[in-house]
């Protein structure tokens, strides 16, 4: 594990079942902000990527049942994946150091995305999520898991 | 039934009904009696709206019942400990144990299956929607709880089955039960327009 890391939530991201990227929330980032098209590209290079994933894991497969992703992991982060049966899909990358998030991830589904998401009578589904109140209680939520440090790593 | 159908056994239902029960008691409820004089409202209005016209109601219960749907099977995922169906038939005794309790507090028993599967009924003895209802004889063309159908579609076709579903019998219309016929028309496929 890496000298001085800590447990560490860095990015948010939940896509539509048609891959178009419905939110994203951002912690703790060390590299330089992209521009929006950059953003456009980072979200649909996301998209793409979790797909062929998917589909790659589901070939690969041992067992006739569907397999599903859970995460992965590089030797600098973590991706932890959920998708529902009704294609929303949300990923959560971390740092190395936190274990599974597959609960934390549940919850944000049905305590956050349901409560303030799908049961917000303005919002039109598969669209852009601007409901203030999501992200602040998403917000607030995030910064109190175990897995979110208070303190940024050194690199 | 079926051969297909004995994939589901006694103990599978059983199961779902214990789910149901518990999603019921997770969710938050309101007044039945509330419940049913809005829908009830809802309902006189729409008959005054559209003078009468018990087809266009009908359309119009069907169109709430999808946009209710859509997002209605989001918090049913969410709440529900319900297993995923795997295929359509599998929606039958999901939606009929689990579904309907949880949103409606009773239950559905699915009959009438189609020989090659993609058909069933769900027939409801009790419909909290029609409690104190009457149905005046100027509108026996309407499908009062036709809110139900559009759920239905709605909710399934987030789960890729794109269905059909009407009513065939109305207990509010004379009849001895109250039917949904339930028809698979496809299984949809992802749509990857912007996974390029």
């Amino acid at each position: 594990s890496t000298v001085g890391g800590c447990r560490m939530i860095y990015a948010l991201y939940i896509f539509n079942r048609t891959g178009s990227c419905i939110h994203f929330s951002e912690w703790h980032r060390t590299r330089p902000v992209p521009n929006a098209e950059q953003r456009d590209q980072e979200f649909k290079l996301m998209a793409g990527f979790l797909y062929s994933l998917k589909q790659f894991i589901t070939t690969l497969s041992t067992k006739k049942e569907n397999d599903s992703l859970i995460c992965y992991k590089t030797n600098k982060y973590k991706l932890h994946y959920y998708e529902t049966a009704t294609g929303q899909r949300l990923a959560i990358t971390t740092d190395l150091t936190v274990p599974d998030m597959r609960d934390e991830l549940q919850k944000l589904y049905s305590a956050f995305f349901v409560e303030y998401v799908i049961k917000d009578p303005l919002y039109t589904p598969n669209t852009v999520i601007s409901n203030p109140l999501f992200k602040e209680n998403l917000d607030k939520w995030i910064k109190k898991l175990p897995a979110y440090a208070t303190q940024p790593p050194y690199s | 039934q079926p051969e297909f159908f004995s994939v589901r056994t006694m103990a599978q239902t059983k199961t779902l009904i214990r789910q149901g029960d518990r999603a019921f008691e997770k969710v938050d409820k309101i007044n039945a009696e509330l419940f049913t004089m809005s829908y009830g409202a809802l309902v006189t209005q729409l008959l005054k709206d559209s003078n009468g016209d018990c087809d266009a109601v009908n359309q119009q219960l069907d169109s709430i019942g999808y946009k209710i749907g859509v997002r209605l099977i989001d918090e049913f995922i969410a709440k529900s400990s319900a297993p995923a169906c795997r295929n359509f038939t599998d929606t039958a005794e999901v939606i009929a144990k689990v579904g309907f309790r949880m949103f409606l507090g009773v239950t559905a028993t699915v009959q009438g299956w189609q020989e090659d599967g993609r058909q069933y009924s769900l027939i409801l003895d009790e419909n909290p929607l029609n409690q104190f209802v009457e149905l005046p004889e100027k509108y026996k063309g309407l499908w009062y709880s036709n809110v139900l159908v559009g759920v239905v579609k709605g909710a399934l076709e987030q789960v890729m089955f794109k269905v059909d579903c009407k009513f065939e019998r109305d207990a509010l219309r004379g009849d001895d039960s109250t039917e949904l016929k339930v028809t698979l028309q496809e299984v949809l496929r992802e749509n990857m327009e912007n996974f390029d």
